[in-house]
């Protein structure tokens, strides 16, 4: 799909994920690459990671869900049928384990794994997930703000999916980003946020027409 | 037998987990279901997994599904709001509370479950994109135990030994890699 055509995708295009069955708004995230972007500031909190240690790669079959690269040069990869029912029942009964209904994997019906790495010009979510590390303090909250905002607008009929990101773009510029010390002071940084992103999309929209 | 709170419980995640717990009916028990609006997702949902408690966070949504489970005649407690979500995210009897609220909504039930020590199976990724730092503070404050359900966390907490919480380079890990 080329870079004008990514501006037409319908939200049924871009909920319709090939490989796992998700609600609206991840699969939209999905489409734009922010649900990547949104773990990788996840895993920088939940492992101790600096985002510089976390990298994403496109992997167009899901059978491989993430690796970890240690300092003697083993690489662990975690498998499995692209099917939440495993990382649920692994979560659930941690340390055991426990029958989860996943279908086996079979090696010989995937034949292959690719990998690519991701074009960070059809998906300026992605760096902008990565800016928002850098700047720190409240402004990845300002960036989930404004893409819950985006998402919602873009379901609803009224923005474009290429727009998504630009609305992203401009509330990050626009919001002063505070030390984000309180729950107080993260929802406030929230709440603000989304006035700035639906002021933005407005103006877009009304570009648009 | 550890006592199940599903926030999201109509949602993708949700639906999943209640597939897994009715696999294993002598080791989990439903405590709590909430949803957003879908009043007769989570009417269904009671039916079959006949929870001590119901929560829609959508007030309205809460009465019509209080006059529904009337109507069936199921014995469950309806709460409403917030408020609703925060108690059952808490209650003594729950063990492990599953986090699937999509989005923003589900920073402050999530917060409640990890203030009241729970073990949290964390599917509600924009509550630590918003707040990482000071959630993971309260995580450590309360000795909550913070699980990842994203297909991708979960693997690389598969991949990862004891004692990565206090950062990668400690259990010799270099990078992760998330596809």
């Amino acid at each position: 799909m080329s870079l004008d055509e990514l501006s037409g995708v319908t939200p049924e295009q871009a909920c319709a994920h090939p490989n796992w069955v998700m609600g609206r708004k991840i699969s939209v995230d999905s489409a734009t690459m922010m649900n990547k972007g949104l773990e990788v500031i996840e895993a920088c909190w939940l492992f101790g990671a600096t985002a510089e240690q976390i990298e994403v790669v496109v992997h167009p079959q899901s059978v491989i869900h993430s690796l970890v690269e240690y300092v003697d040069g083993s690489v662990l990869a975690q498998l499995g049928s692209p099917d939440m029912r495993t990382p649920i029942a692994h979560a659930l009964a941690w340390p055991q384990r426990i029958e989860s209904g996943v279908k086996p994997l079979d090696l010989f019906e995937i034949a292959q794994l690719d990998f690519e790495r991701p074009d960070s010009v059809r998906f300026p979510c992605l760096r902008l997930a990565y800016e928002s590390i850098q700047v720190g303090g409240t402004a990845s909250t300002v960036l989930n703000a404004a893409n819950e905002v985006a998402v919602d607008q873009f379901l609803t009929g009224h923005l474009a999916f290429s727009a998504i990101p630009v609305v992203i773009e401009q509330t990050l510029e626009q919001v002063p980003v505070s030390a984000a010390d309180s729950f107080e002071v993260i929802l406030k940084a929230d709440t603000e946020a989304r006035v700035i992103a639906g002021e933005i999309v407005n103006r877009l929209v009304g570009y648009k027409n | 037998m550890k006592g199940v709170t599903i926030l999201g419980a109509t949602g993708s995640i949700g639906c999943s987990t209640l597939d897994v717990l009715s696999r294993h009916p002598g080791d989990y028990r439903v405590v709590a279901l909430t949803a957003n609006r879908d009043v007769e997702g989570l009417l269904a949902q009671c039916e079959t997994h006949l929870p001590d408690y119901a929560v829609m966070a959508d007030e309205r949504a809460a009465e019509q599904l209080q006059r529904r489970v009337r109507e069936q005649g199921i014995a469950v407690e309806v709460l409403a709001g917030n408020d609703g979500l925060e108690t059952v995210a808490a209650l003594a009897a729950v063990d492990v509370v599953v986090a699937a609220i999509v989005g923003a909504a589900g920073l402050l039930p999530t917060l409640a479950a990890v203030r009241a020590s729970k073990s949290v199976l964390l599917a509600n990724k924009e509550a630590l994109v918003m707040s990482g730092r000071i959630f993971m503070d309260e995580v450590q404050r309360h000795n909550a135990q913070l699980l990842p359900l994203d297909s991708e966390h979960n693997a690389v907490f598969q991949c990862l030994a004891d004692g990565f919480q206090s950062g990668l380079a400690r259990v010799g890990a270099e990078c992760a890699k998330y596809c």
